[in-house]
């Protein structure tokens, strides 16, 4: 139960206003553009991007910079933005055959049609701090941009046109061979989850926007969890591929399909352990992740849980969590999670107080001699009741 | 019969491929050729220019079945020239002005008196700066190719 | 050839001024609000067309009563929605399947066909746009209910028996039923489900 609390307005100003000033922090230094931002913190717009479920690096960099660089809570001011617009077009499906690669990586084909190709990664760094980055400024150039420097001039040596050799898909392959099933479109409108609210069990294309729009932290520590034997599916990065797709929309007054843009994705699909139906040759299982920017772990925790959240579909054992359609799907959106957390904050204080008379009866009760103290004198009659105490104080909220 | 009927598909193509060039190449790009033209026709605005929303749509496997992956800002506006051509323009991002400057390009491109030095002067430089700048990532990327020829060491293969 | 016609100047600030006339409509029933934004897509009147490029979207499947465009000679329907699929991208929708639907008020109707919501989901019922000729003839009516001070009277123009029956007796039970925004050039008067109307002649 809640109360009506009022006053405090002042004291609330205030405090926006403090938060203000130590989001602007020391004013001798230069401000924090919202253009800085986008162009030098990339990674951190590109998963505000994918989980405030807007693509718009402007709008994501600017609400990084009004959370002070707060993620979930940037995540919710571009989301709460989204409701504000309206819903103007559907884009043809993403055709990700097509997309202008930057990065493509297989773990499970050493040479394959297209080849490796590890585009801006992290990967083989020593996560050693580069000191040099903190001599930004004094107009010596940086290690990181004499890098840029002679990638630029190599890049001048290997212009061959043989380099525009497509990449084709990995499982494409595996499909040929019949070591795999290939995805084939149902053609069902998909469901909305951001209109109509998510019921369980859900259609995979629910379960895959709610994948998509969920916490980064919390989808691969579940993810993880499968590799440690909580739900094992025996996976290989069959296929990372990063790079831009073409959005397409057809206008209704049009009647024909034009491009208005692009979007950088990560996309995954992981090889998962094999199947032997009756019916057909065994095959490989499959999972499959996307996420906007170069966002490949993301794009990966949602492969491995799209195959784990398969687990009926293949009669296996739901003994994990991350096999638990419901555990998974209704506590991976930030923006939930924070919001219900957060209310702890607000004033419960006569939920709090028929809580404490409760207590207070049962202690005059049980501990008659000491009750004038205020306080229990511990419990010599043993731990089992403490047990029992608890559980009537629960059932008592409900 | 008029110059829009001859090649009904001939010209449905050609508007495809001027829409999209206007919408993907860079504001500044874009008003910087525009600005060149010294073209200032008249019109009147149907739709003033808004920001809305376009779904996007991921397909499982990268060839299934749909799903709602996430949505990007566009922006959509609409002119008529005085002798009652109509000009959309439709644009990723919040630009309203672009979406305007490509409601009246597209307006103009669909006459004959215009379209010719439109496609020229404002179509074409931006289509060949478009592709110049993806050929330009593509290059850039494909210095990180892997060759593994160079590590393999003969005897243990 | 299909002619289009400009929607709101500003789309955002317009709407919110119309946004502002209904929401004082709607929660004080009966009270006349003014909406002077945009002069309305022929046959529909300039406060009906208001109430769509305001509410409506692509989520919203509207109707237009073709009776409407009979009662104003050189005007086309389907014009009128392609406009409104132009401006708001609503989707044009049988009267049965409707969210929000125009009528005039001379027309017959058939209020147990229409969307009326569900005891969980009472929102989801039709908004029923009537177009009206003035709000000084007609039968006298007395509203009460939320939003009235004791009571108001009204009058909505010559209205057809059966939209005037509904008015008196709603055949849906509270919280089920249709609201009634009645539309006169660029007035509204609005009737929700709330409202109790009766009969003020016998006064």
């Amino acid at each position: 139960m809640y109360v009506a609390v009022k006053g405090g307005e002042q004291a609330i100003q205030a405090a926006h206003q403090q938060q203000a000033q130590r989001r602007r922090g020391d004013l001798n230094i230069a401000e924090l553009s919202v253009t800085q931002i986008q162009g030098q913190l990339s990674l951190g717009v590109e998963r505000v991007m994918t989980e405030g479920g807007i693509y718009d690096q402007e709008l994501a960099a600017l609400a990084i910079k009004q959370a002070c660089g707060d993620q979930v809570e940037a995540i919710f001011l571009l989301r709460a933005y989204r409701t504000t617009l309206p819903m103007l077009f559907t884009c043809a499906p993403l055709n990700t055959q097509k997309m202008r690669v930057q990065r493509r990586i297989s773990a499970i084909y050493k040479d394959l049609p297209g080849g490796q190709q590890l585009g801006p990664t992290f990967d083989y760094s020593h996560r050693l701090l580069d000191f040099s980055l903190l001599a930004e400024g004094l107009g010596k150039p940086t290690a990181t941009q004499e890098a840029d420097a002679s990638t630029g001039s190599n890049t001048e040596a290997n212009t061959e046109p043989s380099l525009q050799q497509p990449f084709s898909r990995v499982f494409n392959m595996l499909e040929q061979q019949q070591l795999a099933k290939p995805e084939v479109d149902c053609a069902a409108e998909p469901a909305d989850i951001s209109r109509d609210a998510i019921h369980f069990p859900c259609s995979r294309a629910a379960r895959m926007q709610q994948l998509s729009r969920g916490d980064e932290g919390f989808l691969l520590a579940l993810a993880y969890s499968t590799q440690r034997g909580y739900g094992r599916n025996h996976p290989f990065a069959g296929e990372i591929r990063c790079g831009e797709v073409a959005l397409e929309i057809c206008p209704e007054e049009l009647g024909f399909n034009i491009e208005i843009g692009s979007v950088l994705l990560s996309e995954c699909e992981m090889v998962n352990g094999f199947v032997q139906p009756k019916e057909a040759p065994a095959h490989f299982t499959r999972g499959y992740g996307l996420a906007f920017g170069f966002s490949e772990r993301k794009a990966m925790a949602v492969a491995l849980l799209d195959r784990a959240l398969q687990a009926q579909q293949y009669d296996e054992a739901i003994t994990s969590p991350a096999q638990d359609e419901e555990f998974v799907l209704a506590h991976a959106d930030n923006v939930a999670a924070a919001g219900f957390v957060s209310h702890l904050k607000l004033p419960h204080y006569v939920d709090f107080q028929s809580e404490l008379e409760l207590l207070r009866k049962m202690h005059q009760s049980q501990h008659a001699p000491c009750a004038n103290t205020g306080y229990p004198s511990g419990n010599p009659s043993g731990q089992p009741s403490k047990q029992t105490v608890t559980k009537e104080t629960d059932n008592a909220k409900v | 019969m008029t110059w829009q009927q001859q090649d009904a598909s001939y010209h449905q193509q050609s508007r495809q491929h001027w829409l999209s060039v206007l919408a993907c190449a860079p504001y500044e790009q874009v008003i910087s050729h525009w600005n060149t033209l010294g073209l200032d026709p008249e019109c009147e605005v149907i739709r003033q220019p808004e920001i809305g929303l376009a779904r996007i749509q991921g397909r499982v496997g990268g060839t299934g079945s749909r799903f709602n992956f996430a949505d990007t800002t566009v922006t959509r506006a609409a002119i008529r020239l005085a002798d009652g051509t109509t000009g959309y323009g439709y644009l990723q991002g919040r630009n309203k002005h672009h979406a305007l400057l490509i409601a009246i390009a597209d307006g103009l491109l669909q006459q004959r008196d215009y379209h010719d030095q439109l496609q020229a002067q404002l179509v074409a430089p931006l289509a060949s700066l478009v592709k110049q700048q993806h050929e330009q990532v593509a290059k850039q990327m494909a210095s990180t190719k892997v060759d593994f020829f160079t590590v393999v060491r003969g005897e243990d293969e | 050839m299909s002619i289009i016609a400009p929607g709101f100047n500003q789309n955002v600030e317009q709407s919110q001024v119309c946004f502002r006339q209904l929401l004082t409509a709607l929660s004080e029933p009966g009270t006349e609000v003014t909406l002077d934004q945009h002069v309305g897509f022929s046959p529909l009147n300039s406060a009906a067309s208001q109430v769509i490029l305001c509410l409506c979207d692509q989520l919203t499947p509207l109707y237009l009563s073709p009776f409407l465009a009979e009662l104003v000679p050189g005007s086309d329907i389907a014009q009128a929605q392609r406009n409104f699929t132009f401006h708001c991208n609503t989707k044009p929708s049988s009267l049965v399947n409707a969210d929000f639907a125009v009528i005039s008020s001379q027309e017959s109707i058939h209020f147990s066909r229409l969307k009326v919501g569900t005891d969980e989901q009472p929102h989801q019922s039709v908004t029923l746009i009537i177009q009206t000729d003035d709000f000084t003839s007609g039968p006298k009516l007395t509203l009460s209910g939320p939003g009235i001070p004791n009571q108001r009277t009204v009058q909505l123009g010559q209205l057809h028996p059966k939209i005037l029956q509904y008015l008196l007796a709603p055949s849906h039970p509270f919280p089920l039923g249709v609201d009634l925004l009645f539309c006169h050039q660029q007035s509204l008067i609005a009737i929700s489900r709330t409202t109790k109307v009766e009969l003020a002649s016998c006064m």
